[in-house]
Protein backbone atom coordinates (compact mmCIF):
# COMPACT_ATOMS: atom_id res chain seq x y z
CA UNK A 1 0.00 0.00 0.00
CA UNK A 2 1.16 3.52 -0.78
CA UNK A 3 0.01 6.67 1.00
CA UNK A 4 0.57 10.10 -0.50
CA UNK A 5 0.56 12.83 2.15
CA UNK A 6 -0.11 16.37 0.98
CA UNK A 7 1.56 19.20 2.86
CA UNK A 8 0.26 22.76 3.07
CA UNK A 9 1.39 23.92 -0.36
CA UNK A 10 0.15 20.77 -2.09
CA UNK A 11 -3.28 21.31 -0.53
CA UNK A 12 -3.16 24.97 -1.59
CA UNK A 13 -2.35 23.91 -5.15
CA UNK A 14 -5.57 21.91 -5.31
CA UNK A 15 -7.65 24.29 -3.21
CA UNK A 16 -6.92 27.48 -5.10
CA UNK A 17 -8.11 27.84 -8.69
CA UNK A 18 -5.32 28.19 -11.28
CA UNK A 19 -2.58 27.64 -8.71
CA UNK A 20 0.83 27.64 -10.45
CA UNK A 21 1.87 24.42 -8.69
CA UNK A 22 -1.21 22.36 -9.56
CA UNK A 23 0.57 20.76 -12.50
CA UNK A 24 3.52 19.77 -10.30
CA UNK A 25 1.12 18.12 -7.84
CA UNK A 26 -0.83 16.44 -10.65
CA UNK A 27 2.30 15.00 -12.27
CA UNK A 28 3.33 13.41 -8.94
CA UNK A 29 -0.18 12.08 -8.31
CA UNK A 30 -0.22 10.59 -11.82
CA UNK A 31 3.23 9.08 -11.19
CA UNK A 32 2.07 7.60 -7.88
CA UNK A 33 -1.05 6.25 -9.62
CA UNK A 34 1.12 4.67 -12.31
CA UNK A 35 3.42 3.04 -9.78
CA UNK A 36 0.57 1.79 -7.61
CA UNK A 37 -1.72 0.62 -10.41
CA UNK A 38 -0.60 -2.97 -10.63
CA UNK A 39 0.67 -3.99 -7.27
CA UNK A 40 -0.35 -1.70 -4.46
CA UNK A 41 -3.16 0.52 -3.35
CA UNK A 42 -2.86 4.30 -3.24
CA UNK A 43 -4.58 6.65 -0.82
CA UNK A 44 -4.24 10.38 -0.23
CA UNK A 45 -3.93 11.75 3.29
CA UNK A 46 -3.92 15.27 4.69
CA UNK A 47 -3.11 15.68 8.39
CA UNK A 48 -5.84 17.68 10.14
CA UNK A 49 -3.35 20.38 11.18
CA UNK A 50 -2.29 20.80 7.54
CA UNK A 51 -5.96 21.18 6.62
CA UNK A 52 -6.21 23.98 9.18
CA UNK A 53 -2.96 25.65 8.07
CA UNK A 54 -4.08 25.55 4.45
CA UNK A 55 -7.42 27.12 5.33
CA UNK A 56 -9.36 24.24 3.82
CA UNK A 57 -12.89 24.46 5.18
CA UNK A 58 -14.86 21.62 3.63
CA UNK A 59 -18.10 23.57 4.11
CA UNK A 60 -16.86 26.60 2.17
CA UNK A 61 -18.06 27.06 -1.42
CA UNK A 62 -14.42 27.66 -2.36
CA UNK A 63 -13.61 24.06 -1.41
CA UNK A 64 -15.85 22.45 -3.99
CA UNK A 65 -12.96 21.29 -6.19
CA UNK A 66 -10.74 19.84 -3.48
CA UNK A 67 -13.72 18.21 -1.75
CA UNK A 68 -14.08 15.93 -4.78
CA UNK A 69 -10.69 14.31 -4.16
CA UNK A 70 -10.65 11.06 -2.17
CA UNK A 71 -8.58 12.54 0.65
CA UNK A 72 -8.54 11.04 4.13
CA UNK A 73 -8.11 13.60 6.89
CA UNK A 74 -5.78 12.18 9.54
CA UNK A 75 -6.91 13.31 12.97
CA UNK A 76 -4.45 14.27 15.69
CA UNK A 77 -5.13 11.99 18.64
CA UNK A 78 -3.59 12.47 22.06
CA UNK A 79 -0.48 10.26 21.67
CA UNK A 80 0.17 11.77 18.23
CA UNK A 81 -0.17 15.27 19.68
CA UNK A 82 2.47 14.40 22.28
CA UNK A 83 4.77 13.03 19.59
CA UNK A 84 4.17 16.11 17.42
CA UNK A 85 4.93 18.40 20.35
CA UNK A 86 8.28 16.63 20.81
CA UNK A 87 9.08 17.15 17.12
CA UNK A 88 8.18 20.86 17.34
CA UNK A 89 10.41 21.21 20.39
CA UNK A 90 13.30 19.33 18.80
CA UNK A 91 13.32 20.86 15.33
CA UNK A 92 11.45 24.18 15.70
CA UNK A 93 9.05 23.30 12.88
CA UNK A 94 5.39 24.19 12.52
CA UNK A 95 2.74 22.01 14.20
CA UNK A 96 1.52 21.02 10.73
CA UNK A 97 4.96 19.79 9.67
CA UNK A 98 5.30 17.93 12.98
CA UNK A 99 1.94 16.25 12.36
CA UNK A 100 3.17 15.20 8.90
CA UNK A 101 6.21 13.68 10.61
CA UNK A 102 4.12 11.75 13.12
CA UNK A 103 1.85 10.45 10.36
CA UNK A 104 4.88 9.35 8.31
CA UNK A 105 6.23 7.43 11.30
CA UNK A 106 2.88 5.77 12.06
CA UNK A 107 2.34 4.69 8.46
CA UNK A 108 5.89 3.47 7.96
CA UNK A 109 5.56 1.33 11.11
CA UNK A 110 2.72 -0.47 9.30
CA UNK A 111 5.00 -1.12 6.29
CA UNK A 112 3.15 1.43 4.20
CA UNK A 113 5.14 3.18 1.53
CA UNK A 114 4.93 6.92 2.21
CA UNK A 115 5.28 9.68 -0.38
CA UNK A 116 5.00 13.32 0.71
CA UNK A 117 4.28 16.11 -1.76
CA UNK A 118 5.88 19.17 -0.22
CA UNK A 119 7.52 22.50 -0.86
CA UNK A 120 10.29 21.57 1.58
CA UNK A 121 11.55 17.97 1.33
CA UNK A 122 14.42 18.65 3.75
CA UNK A 123 12.02 19.59 6.56
CA UNK A 124 9.85 16.55 5.86
CA UNK A 125 12.84 14.19 5.96
CA UNK A 126 13.83 15.80 9.26
CA UNK A 127 10.44 15.48 10.96
CA UNK A 128 9.90 11.95 9.64
CA UNK A 129 13.29 10.68 10.83
CA UNK A 130 14.32 8.00 11.62
CA UNK A 131 11.66 6.81 9.17
CA UNK A 132 12.64 6.95 5.52
CA UNK A 133 10.02 8.61 3.32
CA UNK A 134 9.98 9.76 -0.29
CA UNK A 135 9.60 13.54 -0.10
CA UNK A 136 8.92 15.04 -3.52
CA UNK A 137 9.38 18.76 -4.08
CA UNK A 138 6.48 20.52 -5.82
CA UNK B 1 -17.51 11.18 -17.60
CA UNK B 2 -19.57 11.41 -14.41
CA UNK B 3 -20.99 14.80 -13.47
CA UNK B 4 -19.31 16.98 -10.86
CA UNK B 5 -22.28 16.37 -8.59
CA UNK B 6 -21.76 12.61 -8.70
CA UNK B 7 -18.03 12.99 -7.96
CA UNK B 8 -18.88 15.21 -4.97
CA UNK B 9 -21.44 12.70 -3.72
CA UNK B 10 -18.99 9.78 -3.92
CA UNK B 11 -16.27 11.78 -2.16
CA UNK B 12 -18.65 12.93 0.59
CA UNK B 13 -19.81 9.37 1.18
CA UNK B 14 -16.22 8.11 1.44
CA UNK B 15 -15.32 10.94 3.85
CA UNK B 16 -18.35 10.40 6.09
CA UNK B 17 -17.77 9.47 9.75
CA UNK B 18 -20.95 7.38 9.75
CA UNK B 19 -19.82 3.84 10.59
CA UNK B 20 -23.24 2.24 10.39
CA UNK B 21 -23.33 -0.96 8.35
CA UNK B 22 -25.86 -2.57 6.09
CA UNK B 23 -26.46 -6.16 5.03
CA UNK B 24 -26.14 -6.71 1.30
CA UNK B 25 -27.11 -9.66 -0.84
CA UNK B 26 -23.99 -9.64 -2.98
CA UNK B 27 -23.47 -12.72 -5.13
CA UNK B 28 -19.82 -13.69 -5.37
CA UNK B 29 -18.26 -16.54 -7.35
CA UNK B 30 -18.07 -19.39 -4.82
CA UNK B 31 -14.38 -20.11 -5.46
CA UNK B 32 -13.47 -16.44 -5.09
CA UNK B 33 -15.32 -16.32 -1.78
CA UNK B 34 -13.43 -19.42 -0.63
CA UNK B 35 -10.08 -17.97 -1.73
CA UNK B 36 -10.84 -14.74 0.12
CA UNK B 37 -11.69 -16.66 3.29
CA UNK B 38 -8.41 -18.58 3.09
CA UNK B 39 -6.40 -15.42 2.36
CA UNK B 40 -8.01 -13.75 5.36
CA UNK B 41 -7.30 -16.67 7.64
CA UNK B 42 -3.82 -17.66 6.48
CA UNK B 43 -2.24 -14.66 4.74
CA UNK B 44 -3.35 -12.01 7.21
CA UNK B 45 -4.70 -9.73 4.49
CA UNK B 46 -7.49 -8.41 6.74
CA UNK B 47 -9.23 -9.26 10.02
CA UNK B 48 -12.21 -10.80 8.19
CA UNK B 49 -13.52 -11.47 4.71
CA UNK B 50 -16.06 -8.69 5.17
CA UNK B 51 -13.34 -6.23 6.20
CA UNK B 52 -11.22 -7.41 3.26
CA UNK B 53 -14.06 -6.84 0.81
CA UNK B 54 -14.87 -3.41 2.22
CA UNK B 55 -11.19 -2.38 2.22
CA UNK B 56 -10.68 -3.39 -1.41
CA UNK B 57 -13.95 -1.83 -2.50
CA UNK B 58 -13.01 1.46 -0.83
CA UNK B 59 -9.53 1.59 -2.32
CA UNK B 60 -10.85 0.77 -5.78
CA UNK B 61 -13.50 3.49 -5.55
CA UNK B 62 -10.84 5.95 -4.31
CA UNK B 63 -8.57 5.11 -7.25
CA UNK B 64 -11.39 5.53 -9.77
CA UNK B 65 -12.52 8.76 -8.11
CA UNK B 66 -9.02 10.24 -8.15
CA UNK B 67 -8.66 9.41 -11.85
CA UNK B 68 -12.08 10.94 -12.62
CA UNK B 69 -11.46 14.10 -10.58
CA UNK B 70 -8.08 14.69 -12.22
CA UNK B 71 -9.54 14.06 -15.68
CA UNK B 72 -12.39 16.50 -14.99
CA UNK B 73 -9.82 19.10 -13.91
CA UNK B 74 -7.76 18.58 -17.09
CA UNK B 75 -10.88 19.04 -19.20
CA UNK B 76 -11.54 22.36 -17.46
CA UNK B 77 -7.89 23.47 -17.55
CA UNK B 78 -6.06 21.61 -20.35
CA UNK B 79 -2.79 23.38 -19.59
CA UNK B 80 -2.73 21.65 -16.17
CA UNK B 81 -2.45 18.17 -17.72
CA UNK B 82 1.07 16.89 -17.00
CA UNK B 83 3.11 15.68 -19.95
CA UNK B 84 4.39 12.13 -20.30
CA UNK B 85 7.88 13.43 -19.47
CA UNK B 86 6.64 15.07 -16.25
CA UNK B 87 4.92 11.89 -15.14
CA UNK B 88 8.00 9.84 -15.99
CA UNK B 89 10.09 12.27 -13.94
CA UNK B 90 7.69 11.80 -11.01
CA UNK B 91 8.01 8.01 -11.35
CA UNK B 92 11.81 8.33 -11.35
CA UNK B 93 11.61 10.47 -8.19
CA UNK B 94 9.38 7.92 -6.45
CA UNK B 95 11.68 5.05 -7.46
CA UNK B 96 14.83 6.87 -6.37
CA UNK B 97 16.05 6.43 -9.95
CA UNK B 98 19.18 8.57 -10.68
CA UNK B 99 17.42 9.75 -13.85
CA UNK B 100 15.32 11.95 -11.55
CA UNK B 101 18.32 14.30 -11.61
CA UNK B 102 18.35 14.32 -15.43
CA UNK B 103 15.03 15.87 -16.49
CA UNK B 104 16.70 16.84 -19.77
CA UNK B 105 17.28 13.16 -20.65
CA UNK B 106 13.74 12.23 -19.67
CA UNK B 107 12.22 15.06 -21.70
CA UNK B 108 14.24 14.09 -24.78
CA UNK B 109 13.43 10.40 -24.34
CA UNK B 110 9.71 11.18 -24.07
CA UNK B 111 9.81 13.26 -27.24
CA UNK B 112 11.66 10.52 -29.12
CA UNK B 113 9.55 7.61 -27.96
CA UNK B 114 6.12 9.13 -28.59
CA UNK B 115 7.17 9.76 -32.18
CA UNK B 116 6.98 6.01 -32.79
CA UNK B 117 4.84 4.86 -29.85
CA UNK B 118 2.08 7.38 -29.12
CA UNK B 119 0.80 5.23 -26.24
CA UNK B 120 4.18 4.96 -24.53
CA UNK B 121 4.14 4.65 -20.74
CA UNK B 122 6.30 6.42 -18.13
CA UNK B 123 8.31 3.19 -17.76
CA UNK B 124 8.92 3.11 -21.53
CA UNK B 125 10.30 6.65 -21.27
CA UNK B 126 12.58 5.78 -18.35
CA UNK B 127 13.87 2.67 -20.11
CA UNK B 128 14.64 4.65 -23.26
CA UNK B 129 16.25 7.47 -21.26
CA UNK B 130 18.45 4.94 -19.45
CA UNK B 131 19.46 3.34 -22.75
CA UNK B 132 20.35 6.74 -24.17
CA UNK B 133 22.35 7.59 -21.07
CA UNK B 134 24.36 4.36 -21.36
CA UNK B 135 25.00 4.90 -25.08
CA UNK B 136 26.28 8.43 -24.48
CA UNK B 137 28.41 7.62 -21.42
Amino acid sequence: MTVVILDNEAVQAILQPRHPKFRAVASRLEAARWRSANHTRLTLHVPATVQVEAGWDRTSPGSVQINRYPITISALDSPSADAAARIVSKYSVTPADAHVGVLCQKLAARNVRVIVLTSDPDDIELVASPTTVTALRI
Amino acid sequence: MASDQILEQISALLASDDDSTVNTSMRLPAKLREAAALATEHLGVAPSTTAYTAQLLRSDIEASLLAAVLEAHYEDVPSDRPSLAEIALGVAEIDGNPLAHRPDLITRAAEEIVATRPRATPDDVLLWAEAQRLVRS
